[in-house]
């Protein structure tokens, strides 16, 4: 066996020589063949797969016609135009802001225990099952004859009633407001100042 | 025009704005990427699947191929790890369906009469190479029958030469053993 070369060069030579017709490792071959059974039996193994190696595909006639534009279709169909692209990212953001504003609307409504809440007018009838519901849930039900009362003060000081925007009587209060007459108004003043 | 520099040509006319120097593009390597493909994937539609996915990973990445390296090795490497990663999701498809082997579809090329047995023969021979690990038949694909050196293979696959030479070596002792046992 060559000293100078192993195995795995004399492959390399090898395989240079009968695929790529490249003869440039001949000399340092037929030296190392000649002292070597197992790289002599490479050699021919590769020359008897030789011949049916040489395969080469090319696309069939019907896909060659067709292979570039299915190409194109695949990247515009995959690329937005520049106006469609800032048209989606304004939907996206817009989808976006709508589900964080819809998130924390429902957490706020519906984290309610312990805060407080305004149910007016009919809803605040002990008959009426939202009654249960609502004194359960922290609600403050205010019966119609308190009702002027309780507007009065949510329009004094709507910050501590603020959750009632989410009670659901938003808008009820102002309507009850304007109904009142000056007088009583100053009684329910006069009442909500304890005096 | 020296094809390589052809190439550069139309690559450059592509990053100034001109398409139809893209589809030219397409349309001068298509069989040499279908052959790459069709040789891995070892059947015809996952071949045009994994070529039309070359070449728009193509249109996305030209403008960051380095022309310092030749444009045909970068157009191996995507053809050959677009295949290989065409052929893994197939895998895990199957396997997610529990196993579910479907027989591949018949290859719709039409074969001259006269060249049955060269056929037979060159047919067997990419049967026995599709029943190869990845490696080895991605290796036994660029070395033997697309010709390329060691040195252009470990490029394209970004590993070393000794690793490629067991690689080869094993694929053709595999491949004999499979052809022996066809003809007994």
């Amino acid at each position: 066996m060559n000293e100078l070369y192993n195995c795995s060069d004399i492959h390399g030579y090898i395989e240079d020589e009968l695929i790529r017709g490249d003869r440039s490792g001949v000399s340092h071959t037929s030296a190392h063949l000649r002292g070597c059974p197992a790289c002599q039996r490479y050699r021919e193994e590769l020359a008897d797969l030789l011949p049916a190696a040489d395969t080469v595909y090319t696309l069939p006639e019907h896909e060659r016609s067709v292979f570039s534009a299915r190409v194109r279709t695949r990247i515009s169909g995959r690329i937005p135009a520049a106006g469609e692209e800032r048209w989606r990212r304004a939907v996206v953001q817009f989808a976006v802001m709508a589900v964080v504003v819809i998130s924390v609307t429902l957490y706020l409504y519906y984290s309610g225990a312990g805060r407080e809440y305004i149910a007016a007018g009919y809803d605040a009838y002990p008959t009426d099952p939202a009654y249960e519901y609502e004194l359960l849930y922290g609600i403050i039900a205010v019966p119609d004859d308190e009702l002027a009362r309780a507007a009065v003060g949510v329009y004094l000081d709507p910050e501590t009633y603020a959750d009632m925007l989410f009670s659901g009587v938003n808008g009820y209060f102002p309507d009850v407001i304007e109904s009142l007459s000056a007088e009583d108004i100053e009684t329910i003043l006069q009442q909500l100042n304890g005096v | 025009v020296v094809p390589e520099r052809e190439d550069n040509d139309l690559i450059n006319r592509f990053l100034e704005g001109d398409e139809q120097a893209f589809n030219l593009l397409v349309r001068k390597h298509q069989d040499f990427v279908y052959n790459v493909t069709r040789k891995i994937c070892g059947n015809h539609e996952d071949a045009i699947e994994a070529s039309q996915r070359v070449f728009v990973k193509l249109y996305d990445k030209l403008q960051s191929f380095n022309r310092s390296a030749s444009f045909r090795t970068w157009l191996y490497r995507i053809a050959v790890n677009d295949s290989l990663n065409l052929l893994r999701s197939k895998r895990l498809r199957r396997w997610l369906r529990f196993g579910d082997l479907a027989a591949e579809p018949e290859d719709p090329e039409p074969d001259p009469l006269d060249a049955y047995i060269e056929r037979e023969q060159r047919e067997r021979l990419m049967r026995a190479a599709d029943r190869l690990p990845d490696r080895q038949r991605t290796v036994f694909v660029l070395r033997m029958t697309e010709g390329l050196s060691y040195g252009e293979i470990a490029e394209i696959l970004n590993v070393s030469v000794g690793s490629l030479k067991a690689s080869f070596f094993h694929a053709v002792q595999k491949i004999r053993k499979d052809l022996q046992r066809d003809y007994e």
